[in-house]
């Protein structure tokens, strides 16, 4: 009698199982079609094709490129944000927040009049230094960095927000210096967010097209993403289309699995 | 004076205030008795650096800790104070090892000499088989201990705990105190006890502080907050009248005076208490089933306007409550011959 009640009470209800098996299906169905056009004889050559090698090469650059630079400035806006009661806080909080909004290509436009060659910076700039970072791979990470650095803000602040400053008091109490209560006490205890910040900003940016694309243009061996190659070859060269897009799927796939296995559900 | 040495105003952002002067001389423990809210961790976290404070100053031995009118503040990390904070703050991610050495490897040279100072204490308490125990796994005893070995372990010129024992069961609780009173008899410096358990402060401190909305309402002895309660707080601590003795199949000797205890498990030495709402006064030698029954007088009296403390004297003295009315029906008075009892129901016994 008590067994089949417990027995009972673990089936999840019909109704939720249902949708959520149509939700399962609609994630899974793009993959299908995917696998299903794959030109499973050329693709090796496909692959190590010029386009795509320069392709994946730039975008792997890119996109951990945008991840350290927004673990360098994006963890300190985060701490300040979350710690620091300052005039104009729910004002940089909604500024970090627009790229998530705006349409990236609005994004990258942006960025261009700001700081292309006769942008309101990037024309001082260029006069100063000869620099010009438009349509050049430092164009690529600024467009990329601008577009996935406010997933690591958000999830950061959200994680020192929940972090129990006692622990932090604690620490400096002990003698800790506020570096070392930050490294050695904070930084651990919000670890698994960090880390799911990280990814989050990762895949955002091996994803980036719109704002690249604006900001950096499409040139192949220089600035052409992998979203952007796909993009291209989309109109003229189908079964190279579908190849890029099986790199992207299989890098994003490894590291999401990866990442989750060992760190995410710790 | 060495010792700390504090007077203090101190305010919360919420308004709330709190306004202490405090003295602890070395090798003193003071215990700073209150309710929730009293303001009691207030006192801890100014002490201890975390909060500063806005009028008055905060001396520690020869050295100023806070002194707003001289513009001084020495910061946390440099105060030489010991905390074991309510619910320990372990950190979470580190073994109890790590958690000793924490505060050790802020001060020392390197991380191994750290480390092996902090094994060293986890060998002084007793502990050094938790050492390689993440702190999140470790029991509410096993961290209590912990904590007061980091707390310990850079050599404080001040120890604080706060509410060290208020996270733990009641079974727990009596072995951990025990330790707790060795421990505090190691440690040469001020000693403060924040707790709101009067039976704590009453078994460990040298002298205690009540504490009430943000002010020191009374402080004293154990026995003078016990026997002259200045407020209706203080009166509901003293409430518990608290003895220590030899128990034995239920018998317990207190200096030669015995009180039959309902509790025949316990023996050796205990601690007897007994509620003064739990003590019945008469003008007769009552006749019934309460097993404790002696004649004695009124000593003192004292109105709490719906309550009346009455001290009884010799050959035990204790603490009654009883109604304004029931005063006046036995008419007594300070002199008066009165018999009290007790029902061995109401003689609460434990490890002492």
């Amino acid at each position: 009698m008590t067994e089949s009640r417990r027995r009972l009470r673990q089936r999840p209800p019909i109704g939720v199982l249902l949708l959520a098996m149509i939700a399962v299906v609609f994630f899974l169905l793009p993959l299908i079609g995917l696998l299903a056009r794959t030109p499973w004889s050329d693709l090796t050559s496909l692959l190590g094709s010029e386009v795509v090698v320069d392709a994946l090469a730039l975008s792997l650059v890119a996109s951990i490129a945008a991840v350290l630079l927004s673990a360098v400035l994006g963890v300190p806006l985060a701490w300040l944000l979350a710690r620091v009661q300052f005039v104009g806080r729910s004002f940089v909080r909604g500024l970090v927040l627009l790229p998530l909004v705006l349409p990236p290509i609005v994004g990258g436009a942006a960025l261009l009049f700001a700081l292309g060659r006769r942008g309101v910076i990037g024309e001082p700039l260029y006069e100063a230094t000869g620099l010009v970072l438009p349509f050049s791979i430092w164009g690529v990470i600024i467009a990329v960095t601008f577009v996935s650095m406010p997933f690591l803000v958000i999830t950061v602040e959200a994680a020192l927000r929940n972090v129990d400053t006692r622990y932090e008091g604690a620490a400096a109490s002990l003698g800790a210096s506020r570096w070392t209560v930050f490294r050695r006490v904070t930084l651990p205890m919000i670890g698994p967010s960090l880390l799911a910040g990280f990814v989050l900003t990762w895949a955002r940016a091996i994803g980036e097209f719109g704002a690249t694309v604006a900001f950096a243009g499409n040139l192949q061996g220089t600035t052409q993403t992998l979203p952007l190659a796909v993009f291209v070859s989309l109109e003229s060269d189908r079964d190279t289309a579908i190849a890029i897009s099986l790199v992207l799927v299989a890098v994003s796939l490894t590291v999401l699995i990866g990442l989750r296995d060992r760190w995410l559900t710790r | 004076m060495s010792g700390l040495v504090a007077k203090l105003v101190a305010s919360r952002p919420s308004g709330f205030e709190v306004e202490v002067e405090i003295a602890i001389p070395r090798g003193t423990t003071v215990a700073l008795l209150g309710p929730n809210g009293a303001g009691k961790s207030t006192l801890v976290e100014v002490l201890a650096g975390l909060m500063a404070i806005d009028k008055g100053n905060i001396q520690l031995g020869d050295v100023v800790l806070d002194s707003p009118s001289d513009d001084l503040f020495v910061q946390p990390a440099n105060r030489k104070v010991g905390v074991v904070f309510q619910d320990y703050l372990l950190f979470p991610h580190m073994t109890a090892l790590g958690n000793v050495s924490f505060g050790l490897a802020a001060k020392t040279e390197t991380k191994t000499s750290a480390s092996a100072m902090a094994k060293t204490w986890l060998e002084n308490l007793g502990i050094v088989d938790l050492a390689g125990k993440m702190a999140s796994e470790l029991s509410g005893g096993e961290a209590q201990r912990v904590a007061l070995a980091r707390a310990l372990a850079p050599n404080p010129d001040l120890l604080l705990l706060d509410e060290p024992m208020s996270a733990l069961d009641a079974t727990t609780r009596v072995a951990v105190r025990r330790e707790l009173a060795d421990a505090l008899e190691t440690f040469t410096g001020p000693r403060l006890l924040i707790t709101h358990d009067p039976t704590e402060a009453f078994l460990l401190a040298d002298e205690i502080y009540v504490m009430e909305d943000g002010l020191i309402s009374q402080r004293g002895s154990a026995e003078e907050i016990r026997l002259r309660p200045r407020t209706p707080y203080a009166a509901d601590l003293a409430g518990a009248n608290l003895f220590r003795g030899i128990a034995d199949s239920g018998l317990v000797n207190l200096g030669g005076h015995y009180l039959q205890a309902a509790n025949l498990s316990v023996s050796g030495d205990v601690l007897a208490t007994v509620h003064s709402r739990a003590i019945s006064v008469h003008r007769e030698c009552p006749e019934g089933s309460p097993r404790n029954v002696w004649e004695t007088e009124v000593v003192r009296i004292e109105n709490y306007g719906d309550r009346v403390r009455l001290q009884t004297g010799l050959p035990l003295t204790m603490t009654a409550e009883i109604t304004p009315r029931a005063v006046e029906a036995l008419d007594l008075a300070v002199g008066t011959r009165v018999w009290v009892s007790i029902k061995a129901t109401e003689v609460g016994l434990q490890e002492g």
